[in-house]
């Protein structure tokens, strides 16, 4: 009896501990991975609220004050110039940008990357997302006081 | 020799039955010095591949940074320098810019040498609303810590970013 159950609690370490450590390195690897991808979809967004910052309502800026001008603001395409902006890696489904303007001089763009996993062992994939947000900007002088 | 009188035989046996559990207690020793010798290792180069990982992580988001802030600064460089018209062009001007923006953030990271960087591009993506596409190359030099030890190259990374130039790009007035 005695000898039949020697070596079973190196046998349940061996394999415990085989299971610890493979959890390690799932958990170190995937972090590692995400943490790359979100400084990634980061710079991405800050890239996108600048390009999308640039464009400005020009016909507004240079309106005649008799005509209620000059208006510091952006232009209709601003939305679009945003979500021009390029993403590496991934597809259009899993990395994506989505811009909008939520004031007339503000854009903000949001990239998210459904990120696959190097090890799937709790989950294949995960989200990151960042958000950034730019205010209209025109070259190296400002035309008018931004309110 | 009576019956019921133990024998000295079974004396001996018994005494080296006995003897076995001394013989087993040295062998234990062993045993564990062994169990240590093999796996202490396997430990030792799991924790130092812990480590290279995280400073591998690091060293990517680093270059990433870079190569993203240089682009940035490269579509918001004047489009002509006015300031000094015997200096560098405008092209020229924006490439310095993205230059010294990538060199100064990556000497953040002490473990990352710089092999190459450059945003190459025809003069239209040099022009206003034109597109930049900016790549850099940095080694990581894992031969400067002692994670050499697990990690014995110094692997070459490299990443990529694209930024669109305004479409009302203005010049510094002189």
């Amino acid at each position: 009896m005695r000898r039949s159950q020697s070596g079973q609690t190196l046998i349940m370490f061996a394999i415990t501990m085989t299971f610890v450590f493979m959890a390690l390195i799932a958990l170190v690897a995937d972090a590692d991975t995400l943490m790359v991808r979100y400084n990634q979809v980061d710079a991405e967004a800050l890239l996108a609220a600048q390009t999308g910052a640039t464009d400005v309502d020009t016909n507004a800026l240079y309106r005649l004050p008799s005509q209620g001008g000059p208006q510091y603001q952006l232009a209709a395409t601003a939305k679009r110039t945003c979500e021009s902006v390029h993403l590496n890696g991934g597809t259009p489904l899993t990395h994506r940008v989505i811009c909008n303007r939520p004031t007339a001089n503000t854009v903000t763009a949001t990239v998210s990357w459904n990120v696959s996993l190097p090890i799937p062992l709790f989950m294949t994939t995960a989200t990151v997302s960042a958000t950034r947000t730019g205010q209209a900007v025109f070259g190296g002088q400002q035309a008018v006081t931004v309110p | 020799m009576t019956r019921g009188s133990p024998s000295p035989l079974a004396g001996e046996v018994a005494r080296s039955r006995a003897g076995g559990g001394v013989c087993s207690g040295r062998w234990s020793s062993g045993q564990a010095l062994v169990e240590t010798a093999v796996t202490l290792p396997i430990l030792i180069a799991l924790f130092f591949g812990f480590l290279g990982a995280g400073v591998a992580a690091q060293g990517f988001v680093d270059l990433n940074t870079a190569v993203y802030l240089a682009a940035a600064s490269n579509v918001t460089a004047p489009a002509a320098n006015l300031t000094n018209p015997s200096g560098p062009s405008g092209e020229a001007l924006a490439q310095q810019y993205a230059n010294d923006t990538f060199d100064h953030t990556l000497a953040h990271d002490s473990l990352l040498r710089k092999i190459s960087f450059g945003c190459p591009g025809t003069l239209a993506d040099y022009a206003a609303g034109g597109t930049i596409t900016c790549s850099g190359t940095a080694v990581l030099e894992f031969s400067k810590t002692p994670l050499s030890i697990a990690i014995p190259f110094d692997p070459t990374i490299s990443a990529q970013a694209r930024a669109t130039r305004s479409a009302y790009r203005s010049v510094p007035v002189p």
